[in-house]
């Protein structure tokens, strides 16, 4: 077990450290790591003034439990997680397990000490985006609701600006894409900064629908909604099963399954459906193996012509058309 | 008609010129808004990084207007996406019941020191977005796709002309299509045009290392000469071919330029291009549920026979007529 202790900021000077702490060295944008203790990258990258981009994209070969003591405390930390394996963030001595299917966005303050405890074997791809309060404020002050608490949000006295939350569908395909990309392609580093311009774009429309926001939400229920997402995600390919199988499975009403469904994902459990299925779908089109006929019947759409309406209407061109431009 | 002449620039400054031709009013250096007399909507211009710059106009004008883009000495190219549906048909008066179609390419890729003219259509939207990328950006995003004496050829401003005219991709075109929903004093959109910006020149350089290339200089007469033969096609689609000597006769060229030309700038030669445009169109009307049979439709793109149209439709996008067809009236 490797314990360190490092911090973060939108300027760069913490990186030798954080490498040196990991036994390893800076390499440009790189920190290079010894696979003793995880292989495969991590990248940091300055999007704009306000804003810095750190990609990791590693196996855990070792446990590692990593100390944040941020000596700025001018910025906001928000970390995409999409890790599969066990990890575990702890504050103030409550832990909760961050992860693919658990929270995957952790939005905080960067005057808050945190422990983050990863096991070996965890295989983690997460990006961390350092945005300047100042910077943060201006865009959430866009929001009607947030006008008139801006400020006390951000007040280090009355407020600690902390959530955890799961990212959106739109968020997650747009992490999608980007790992697709390759990293020692010139074009990265301009893909790079225009998601995680995307992704701050997302972030704040998702704040602007109150319902995505889960600190309400008690622990058993956004498990059971979590499980219940991997369960639909399962059946992609199939017809959608119903709410009533879906709540009792959940243990829920039907009217709360419903209504805590919207809370945490933000969508219907059928518009959650549908958004997947047809990303899917897209995705299998894109590969050019399968007809639009072909990929329609593997989704278990009622037709062609169905599919090709539902695809207009979610990214609009049809799926025809999609190839033709390709 | 209104004609204003303007030149854009990496940095904001240019806008000043075209604010006070149209007595528009100008917002943090960012924002132009139209004044009500002229029309509605604005545009927003972003510095996005260092080399590279958006322009996002959405607006409708009320009175007819031309603006003038000057040739400017700067070194950056300019690309356009217009984000309107990239098919009309409209009916053709008299002509018995024949619908015209005109098929246009939404995409347009050129060096700033080339001139163009933009006359927006009255009282319709009107919705673009536009690059500024610095020439220095481009090259150095060009990869190892093609060697490096070819890279330095294509941006050797003595050997090469960089333009070409496209369709918009269907990645930029599913990346766009927010875009249009948003009002643009909201300064979350700025996030989105930033990253959209980013993604949009990924997916241009992604694709333009992909083209054939072909170092020649272009002159303006051989520029408009291959646009008018491309957009005649592009109007006639239900014709067949013209012919190269045809056109290359109305581009006022030898038959060889021509096609080396055409295929420089359209990406395709001026054959393959037509039918491909063609079968856009069919596909455009399949689906647009106004025809009884696949015959129809092959006939109105000029098949005679439904037999050789579904074969060449499924050369084309690996996929039969009657999978996408809408009949007429249900």
């Amino acid at each position: 077990m490797k314990e360190i202790t490092h911090e973060y900021a939108v300027e760069l000077f913490w990186k030798e450290n954080l490498a040196k702490q990991l036994d390893g060295y800076i390499d440009g944008n790189y920190l290079k790591i010894p696979d003793e203790v995880h292989s495969g990258i991590r990248y940091v990258l300055p999007v704009s003034p306000f804003t810095t981009v750190q990609v990791i994209d590693v196996t855990y070969n070792q446990s590692v439990t990593f100390h944040q003591r941020n000596t700025r405390v001018d910025f906001i930390g928000i970390y995409y997680n999409l890790t599969e394996g066990d990890a575990i963030h702890v504050i103030d001595e409550v832990s909760r397990s961050v992860g693919r299917w658990d929270y995957n966005l952790t939005i905080m303050d960067s005057s808050l000490d945190s422990e983050y405890i990863i096991k070996q074997g965890a295989k983690t791809y997460m990006l961390c985006i350092f945005v300047s309060k100042e910077a943060f404020k201006n865009y959430l002050a866009q929001l009607p609701q947030f006008q008139d608490v801006v400020n006390a949000i951000f007040d280090q006295e009355q407020n600690t600006f902390i959530r955890y939350e799961r990212m959106s569908n739109n968020a997650w395909w747009l992490i999608d894409e980007l790992r697709k990309m390759e990293m020692d392609d010139p074009l990265y580093d301009i893909f790079l900064k225009g998601t995680v311009y995307c992704l701050l774009n997302d972030y704040v429309e998702q704040s602007s629908q109150q319902e995505i926001l889960i600190e309400k939400v008690v622990k058993e229920d956004l498990a059971a909604i979590i499980s219940s997402q991997s369960v639909l995600l399962d059946l992609i390919t199939e017809a959608f099963p119903g709410i009533s199988s879906l709540a009792s499975e959940a243990c829920m009403s039907e009217t709360r399954y419903k209504s805590l469904f919207k809370k945490i994902t933000g969508l219907s459990p059928n518009a959650f459906f549908l958004n997947n299925k047809l990303s899917f779908a897209k995705k299998m089109l894109e590969n050019g193996q399968h007809s639009v006929g072909e990929v329609a019947v593997h989704f278990n759409f009622a037709n062609a012509s169905h599919f090709t309406e539902l695809f207009k209407t979610s990214f609009g061109v049809a799926p025809k058309e999609h190839l033709s431009y390709l | 008609m209104i004609s204003i002449r303007h030149h854009y620039s990496l940095n904001p400054v240019w806008q000043q010129q075209i604010a006070n031709a149209l007595g528009a009013k100008l917002i943090n250096d960012k924002l132009l808004l139209l004044p009500k007399d002229i029309g509605n909507g604005g545009s927003v211009f972003l510095e996005v990084m260092p080399g590279l710059s958006l322009l996002f106009m959405d607006l409708t004008f009320s009175v007819p207007i031309s603006m003038t883009r000057m040739a400017a000495n700067d070194s950056f190219y300019i690309v356009y996406y217009d984000m309107s549906e990239e098919i009309s048909s409209h009916v053709v008066n008299g002509t018995d019941h024949k619908i015209g179609y005109q098929s246009k390419l939404g995409m347009g890729f050129m060096d700033c020191s080339t001139e163009s003219t933009l006359i927006p259509a009255l009282h319709q939207r009107y919705c673009s977005l536009r690059l500024f990328i610095s020439k220095h950006l481009l090259k150095s995003l060009m990869g190892k796709t093609k060697p490096q004496a070819v890279v330095e050829d294509l941006f050797d401003d003595s050997k090469n002309t960089l333009f070409f005219y496209s369709h918009i991709d269907s990645n930029t075109r599913i990346l766009l299509q927010p875009l249009k929903a948003y009002s643009f004093d909201d300064s979350l959109f700025e996030l989105l045009l930033k990253g959209t910006a980013l993604k949009a020149l990924t997916y241009l350089v992604k694709r333009v290392r992909n083209f054939e290339p072909i170092i020649q200089k272009l002159s303006p007469a051989d520029t408009s000469g291959i646009l008018k033969t491309a957009e005649y096609l592009m109007g006639n689609l239900f014709l067949d071919f013209p012919g190269v000597s045809v056109l290359a006769e109305m581009a006022g060229m030898s038959e060889s330029k021509y096609k080396l030309l055409f295929k420089k700038v359209v990406k395709g030669s001026p054959n393959g291009f037509f039918l491909q445009e063609k079968l856009l169109l069919a596909q455009n009307l399949l689906q647009s549920g106004n025809f009884n049979s696949i015959r129809e439709v092959s006939i109105e793109v000029g098949y005679s026979k439904p037999g050789y149209f579904s074969e060449a439709y499924k050369k084309a996008f690996a996929s039969l007529p009657q999978e996408i067809f809408i009949k007429a009236g249900i």
